[in-house]
């Protein structure tokens, strides 16, 4: 027996440690040099799992049932394996969204709800109760253990209701719950000094109790084997050294189950793994260290509760024998070693389970609830950081209260451990929305709300209800008979289920609500458009490696983000935050805040407030503009469209190159064209600077000589006449070259008009000759007329005709030497289709036309040599008409060779030496007699 | 990698922690001072710890934070969930 003042002071003492390195932990981290950087302190802080129940519990556990403890243990053993998967893409979600607790985790994975947050939080406080008060009601027992005051066997005495002794030791509980979790508000809710103290007594629980079973196994006994000898020699022991102690293996795997699920979900554990963990890769050592610690501690588990079995008296409880045995064996400082591991195992699940818990009801469940009554106007309200923490405070007091009822209620009637399991299947209920939510994208709030609610009433049923039974609040037959009587819904076997015990039982049927609810509910509903974003962010978080969608759209003012955020966590840190960001951005704060901006500062107060009460809070400040799922999926699937994008701007080159190449044909075409008209323009300018030079000429002598006339009064008649004749003929010579040049040119262009009718060509040549006869017998030129007779007549046009034949007399009278000589003749037709063709041949006996000149004397303006008499030559143009005039009949007219072929039949006379000109007329023209150059 | 070897332990866990086996070292036979079934679930957890902690530390060097946890990503992309 240790004086009672001893131990209270003892127990003080130690509270004071435990602040003292917490304090040290926060000065630390202040400073710059965190404690909790390192993996080992990581690995001891999950340590927490390890309460009064381990300390205490296991051992009364023990002592029934033998190692009916270590399923307790073994299944987080096993969960510590897959940590290294699944704790670590845990961890990469709870980083990107600040989340701050499991209630904000769920609801940040379907949505954002508020709803689902909340439910999640009811089942965690609903669930816990029973745990803390466990803790208490250790605390209380050990503190009269020690004391004495109770006695080694007798029961506790019937405490006051208030102000009794567990009643103290919960408010003092909350007190130093307070000090430690709910200090000042971190956006981050992290807390280095409480997490550095829970890892400090992990270690002292773990030291007491190794010294604690050493001293029983080694100091009362001679080792495990006297110690497990002498076990096995009684009978009523020898089970407990086998499978047979447990019993049911059914339990055993449902223990190992609901162990494997609790050390991920319970409030405490996820707090100090997910939300404290301050480096992802802490997760590696956690992995195998963490059941090392598990296993050390529960080496001794059975040594201890074998001797306290075989050492002391029977009917003392064996949840007492960590501290009965030192005790009994003399040994007080051992026994205040042990008291003080067991208070430490106990403080520490209270603290940070209530500070986890506070967390859940102040963000998720208080505050969303508040914002929205607007009769409260919450939102104009200019500091609510106070508010906040008043709740929380608020909200660890509550629960240390209602727990401590709940010990008065029910605690003296169950033992430790079956206290803990009631509280380990509430939270399973967490399991398959948790864990499907991160494995399954398809899985729907509607699913996850349906299967909370569901396996929570099926837990609240089978376990904490029938419960009351034994606290004498409901009535025996309730438990078995069932309600009204009705036998299928006993609480203990419900629908007929018997045979097993009420923990596996409520396991089984809460699981398959549960989880029937939430894959059938999931399948039969659809996610919105938020959900289904965050669905995919969760799932995917390792293969994202930190992306985080932006689902939002609209316009925000700065300064109003600046004020929402100085609301809740103070307007200084809201000014650092909107720094830092402005400086990890590259640019200056801008007026509007982009999508960007937005989501990290809705982040910043989902780490103050919880993510769905963050959401509630901007929406006032933010303008949203609602997204349509067709926007979303726009969003998520943006790298296609940029691709769909790229591709219809390929096809758009392509197509603009094709047009190119078409455009460039073109340009050739038009450049050729351009040359064309080009060489016309030139020859058009040549054509008429010949002109007016030839025009010139004749000009000049009429002016000449006509001022002359006009100079000279004196004279003689005969020389004026002459003169005068000069004018008259050099007039004539110019009309009659405009006049050509006017033929010239309709024949070039096809505007003359020809009058086409039946000519005797034999005539016309006659009379051709006739009109020359008086020139003819000027200059002494004698014409000889060889015409056939019987030439057909010809289509054509009289007056132009006539024109070729004057030309071509006129022609051979300026150059022969004294004869010409004509000669018609008719020739057969040529090819098929055609007609005959009248060939009109004047030669003369002039010098001739060399072959080379032959062509160029058609040329226009062209005059090969002056004329033989001195007379002034022709203009130059008429044997141009005449060809074009000849060819417009579709005949030819050309200088033939000096020696014609000869032979024709009808001895025609030989034609002269000098120069020959033929033409040839078919007798019905070309259809196409369109003028030729 | 190390995930898979991780996952292969946790099956390898529950095989050995549940029924069939479970039951066949279920008896008091004494081997070194300790009943077989004590020595068994300890032992075995033990065990299972050791390989544990030489899949995680093993013999690889030491990588800096980043390309660590790209590396382990890249791993869990194409291995297991």
């Amino acid at each position: 027996m240790i004086h009672q003042g001893i131990v209270l002071g003892v127990a003080f003492a130690y509270v004071a440690l435990l602040f003292a390195v917490a304090y040290w932990g926060d000065r630390r981290a202040q400073q710059g040099r965190s404690v909790i950087g390192s993996p080992v302190v990581y690995a001891l802080s999950l340590g927490v799992y390890c309460t009064a129940w381990t300390f205490y519990g296991s051992v009364g556990r023990a002592a029934t049932t033998g190692v009916g403890f270590l399923p307790t243990y073994l299944g987080p053993t096993l969960m510590a394996l897959l940590w290294w998967v699944l704790l670590r893409k845990i961890l990469r979600v709870a980083k990107l969204y600040r989340i701050t607790s499991i209630a904000d985790f769920v609801s940040a994975r379907y949505g954002k709800s508020a709803l689902l947050a909340g439910v999640v939080s009811v089942i965690a406080v609903v669930g816990i109760i029973p745990y803390i008060s466990l803790q208490l009601k250790a605390i209380s027992t050990s503190l009269q253990v020690s004391s004495g005051a109770a006695g080694l066997g007798a029961a506790a005495e019937p405490e006051p209701l208030f102000l009794g002794q567990t009643f103290i030791v919960a408010l003092v509980l909350a007190l130093f719950t307070i000090l430690f979790g709910a200090r000042r508000l971190d956006p981050t809710e992290r807390h280095e000094g409480l997490v550095a103290a829970i890892a400090f007594e992990s270690v002292v629980k773990l030291v007491a109790f190794v010294a604690v079973g050493a001293f029983v196994t080694f100091g009362v006994f001679d080792g495990f084997g006297d110690l497990f000898g002498q076990a096995a020699a009684r009978a009523d022991l020898r089970p407990l050294l086998t499978f047979e102690g447990v019993g049911d293996y059914g339990s055993w795997f449902a223990l190992t189950f609901v162990s494997f699920l609790a050390i991920l979900l319970l409030p405490r554990q996820f707090h100090v793994a997910v939300v404290e963990n301050v480096d992802e890769r802490h997760v590696g050592r956690a992995v195998w260290l963490f059941p090392l610690y598990l296993l050390a501690i529960n080496v001794f588990v059975l040594p201890i509760a074998l001797g306290g079995r075989l050492y002391l008296p029977a009917g003392v409880d064996a949840d007492t024998f960590v501290l009965t045995l030192p005790l009994a064996a003399g040994q007080e400082a051992l026994a205040l070693l042990a008291f003080v591991g067991g208070l430490s195992a106990a403080t520490g699940m209270v603290i940070v389970a209530a500070t986890a818990l506070s967390i859940m009801i102040s963000n998720d469940l208080v505050m969303p609830v508040l914002l929205r009554l607007r009769r409260l106007r919450l939102t104009e309200r200019g500091d609510l950081s106070a508010l906040l923490l008043a709740v929380r405070r608020g909200a660890i007091f509550g629960i240390l209260v209602a727990s401590y009822f709940y010990f008065r209620l029910i605690g003296s009637a169950y033992s430790l451990v079956s206290i803990g399991l009631i509280s380990f299947v509430a939270v399973a209920q967490f399991a398959p929305a948790f864990l499907g939510g991160l494995y399954w994208k398809r899985a729907t709030r509607a699913g996850a709300l349906a299967a909370l609610v569901g396996g929570f009433a099926v837990w609240g049923y089978t376990l904490p209800l029938p419960s009351l039974v034994e606290a004498g609040l409901l009535p025996a037959s309730f438990a078995e008979a069932g309600p009204l009587g009705i036998a299928l819904l006993r609480p203990y076997a419900l629908f007929g289920l018997v045979g097993l015990d009420p923990i596996t039982h409520s396991l089984v049927w809460s699981a398959l609500v549960n989880a029937g609810l939430f894959v059938g509910v999931s399948l039969w509903t659809r996610q919105g458009v938020v959900e289904h974003g965050q669905a995919v962010a969760f799932v995917d978080v390792l293969r994202r490696s930190g992306e985080s969608v932006q689902l939002w759209r609209g316009r925000a003012a700065v300064a109003d983000l600046r004020a929402v955020l100085g609301r809740f966590l103070g307007a200084a840190r809201a000014d650092e935050a909107l720094v830092a960001y402005a400086r990890r951005s590259g640019e200056a704060l801008p007026d509007v805040a982009d999508a960007a901006l937005v989501q990290h500062a809705e982040q910043l107060l989902a780490g103050a407030i919880g993510a769905a009460s963050a959401r509630v809070v901007l929406a006032t400040a933010v303008q949203e503009e609602p997204l349509s799922l067709r926007e979303v999926m726009a969003i998520l699937d943006e790298t296609q469209q940029v691709i769909a994008y790229s591709r219809a701007l390929e096809e758009k080159s392509r197509a603009l190159g094709e047009k190119s190449a078409e455009l460039e044909a073109a340009t050739a075409e038009l450049r050729a064209a351009n040359e064309r008209l080009t060489e016309f323009d030139r020859l058009k300018d040549e054509f008429v600077s010949t002109v007016t030079h030839e025009l010139r000429t004749p000009l000049t002598s009429v002016r000449a000589f006509a001022e002359i006339l006009h100079d000279n009064a004196d004279l003689s008649p005969e020389q004026r006449r002459e003169f005068l004749g000069i004018v008259i003929k050099e007039s004539e010579r110019l009309t009659r070259l405009v006049n050509q040049v006017l033929d010239l040119q309709k024949l070039d262009s096809g505007a003359l008009d020809w009058r086409y009718e039946a000519v005797d060509l034999a005539a016309l040549v006659a009379e051709a000759a006739a009109a020359l006869g008086q020139v003819l017998r000027e200059r002494g030129i004698a014409l000889t007329l060889a015409l056939d007779d019987g030439a057909p007549p010809l289509n054509a046009d009289r007056d132009r005709l006539m024109q070729v034949l004057v030309n071509l007399l006129s022609n051979a009278s300026k150059f022969c030497r004294g004869r010409i000589a004509v000669r018609l003749r008719t020739e057969a037709p040529e090819g098929d289709g055609a007609t005959p063709v009248l060939r009109v041949e004047v030669s003369d006996d002039g010098p001739g036309i060399a072959p080379a000149h032959r062509e160029q004397v058609f040329e226009r303006f062209r005059q090969v040599e002056p004329a033989s008499d001195g007379q002034p030559g022709g203009t130059g143009l008429g044997l141009a008409i005449a060809r074009r005039i000849a060819e417009h009949h579709g005949g030819r007219l050309w200088v033939a060779d000096g020696a014609p072929p000869s032979g024709s039949p009808g001895g025609s006379p030989e034609p002269l030496s000098g120069a020959t000109f033929v033409v040839t007329l078919p007798v019905a023209p070309a259809p196409s007699a369109a003028p030729t150059r | 990698m190390r995930s898979q070897r991780l996952i292969a332990l946790f099956g390898l866990g529950v095989v050995v922690f549940t029924y069939p086996l479970l039951s066949l070292f279920s008896s008091a036979e004494v081997v070194l001072g300790l009943p077989v079934f004590y020595a068994y679930l300890f032992g075995v957890w033990a065990g299972l710890i050791g390989l544990a902690a030489w899949v995680i530390e093993g013999r690889r060097p030491r990588l800096p934070a980043e390309a660590e946890r790209a590396e382990t990503d890249r791993a869990e992309a194409g291995g297991a969930p």
